[in-house]
């Protein structure tokens, strides 16, 4: 099944949480992580917030 | 010419029916086939249910008197023959069938053959668990396939903006129960899969099990196995499972609960932001921590090592200056060796250079004497 936009973000979200989960990681590295973590909370954050289901009559032409 | 209009009130007419129908001797005392739905039981023993063909359907009372009297336990899909009069109650402008009695008449048609539907499409592997396609909780569209302007599609579009609101939804409207009800799902079916669906939700409220017909059409479920797009049945019922419950790839029990299986909750997400947040912030603690730590270690190691290194230089400077030490005249003295000096002060190294009487001074590392050779 393809993924969605919100999905492959979500996806990311928790590789970078998985990443600095194994505390091998530089601090330079934790960092960049944590500051690109935090960007895609607050991008789904606002996706969810500003999302408004539109809703379409679908009728045959006959 | 003048027309006298006659306006009849509602009980007149009522009234006037039951007076027809009561005086009709065919509909008295008359046996009807037929199947059980809709079975009740009154608090005062009374016993109520439908009785349906293909076609038609006719409200049956059995009073407590002869309920009492029955051989067996009515059950709904009953086939059975019931003797019995019409009669018609004004008040609701109904007509039922009293029933005296009741007999068996068999396994019921329309279950009997909707079991062997069933079981045909069992056989084929249209239920099996391992065509059933997973659900995406983060859809951008879901189909819904109901009747229009019921409490069933609000339902669903109610709950999918308060739980996913990124979902879009296409409404594929359709009559659920009827006799074009089988056409027109089929109908919206087949237009829901030319969508970019991520998901189909079909179904409708709740409904007494002889209005679910449709949703045991053979041509409905065989397209529901065929579909691309995993679909989700929400038919609302108690007892009752349609074949489309069986062939859809997951199924609730009402259309809200349908909407819940096609989405992720927005709450469930925010929760999990806040998780995801407090889990990287604490990682970036604990790196910096170890960084920390490992500063600390790199000092400690620079210390003892610098400390290391000067212990064994004064150690190595120690052992110079013992070896030094004992090289030195006074260091050999010390051992127990003495200088002897003649009276000109210089040191005599040979006993032949001496002669009885000579004074000759001896130094020893603590002190000197002066003595006489006696004797050479």
């Amino acid at each position: 099944m393809e993924q969605t936009k919100f999905e492959d973000k979500l996806k990311r979200l928790d590789d970078i949480v998985n990443a600095m989960s194994q505390k091998t990681l530089s601090l330079e590295e934790s960092l960049a992580l944590y500051e690109e973590g935090n960007k895609i909370i607050t991008e789904l954050s606002k996706t969810l917030e500003e999302a408004e289901s539109k809703v379409e009559k679908i009728i045959e032409s006959k | 010419m003048s027309l006298t209009r006659v306006v009849y009130s509602v009980s007149e007419v009522n009234r006037y029916i039951k007076n027809v129908v009561n005086n009709d001797q065919n509909l008295r005392f008359l046996s009807v086939k037929g199947e059980i739905s809709n079975l009740k039981y009154g608090a005062n023993g009374h016993v109520y249910f439908s009785l349906k063909d293909k076609e038609s359907i006719i409200s049956v009372c059995l009073f407590s008197t002869y309920a009492a009297k029955l051989k067996f336990t009515p059950q709904n899909g009953d086939e059975i023959i019931v003797l019995g009069s019409i009669d018609v109650y004004p008040a609701r402008g109904s007509y039922q069938l009293i029933a005296v009695n009741v007999e068996q008449s068999g396994k019921g048609d329309i279950l009997y053959e909707l079991e062997q539907l069933k079981k045909k499409l069992a056989l084929e592997g249209l239920f099996d668990a391992s065509r059933k396609k997973p659900i995406n909780l983060y859809p951008n569209a879901i189909g819904v396939i109901t009747a229009a302007n019921s409490a069933a599609i609000k339902d669903i579009i109610f709950n999918i903006k308060r739980r996913y609101p990124i979902a879009d939804i296409y409404f594929f409207p359709s009559q659920v129960q009827g006799e074009n009800a089988p056409k027109e799902l089929l109908q919206a079916f087949n237009l829901s899969q030319k969508y970019p669906l991520d998901t189909i939700i079909i179904g409708r409220g709740g409904g007494a099990s002889e209005d679910l017909g449709a949703f045991n059409d053979e041509t409905l479920v065989r397209a529901i196995a065929e579909s691309k797009i995993p679909v989700i049945a929400a038919i609302g019922h108690e007892i009752d499972s349609t074949l489309v419950d069986y062939v859809a790839d997951k199924r609730a029990s009402t259309p809200t609960g349908a909407a819940e299986l096609a989405t992720i909750d927005r709450r469930e997400l925010e929760l999990h932001f806040q998780d995801a947040l407090d889990e990287m912030k604490q990682c970036l603690r604990d790196t910096v921590e170890v960084q920390k730590e490992e500063i600390e270690n790199a000092k400690e190691d620079l210390d003892r090592m610098i400390q290391d290194k000067i212990e064994l230089l004064k150690q190595k400077v120690e052992l110079r200056n013992e070896q030094l030490s004992s090289l030195s005249p006074t260091g050999i003295l010390k051992r127990g060796y003495s200088i002897t000096l003649d009276e000109s002060g210089k040191p005599i190294t040979n006993a032949k250079t001496q002669k009885i009487g000579n004074k000759i001074r001896t130094i020893y590392y603590d002190g000197e004497t002066i003595s006489k050779v006696e004797k050479i």
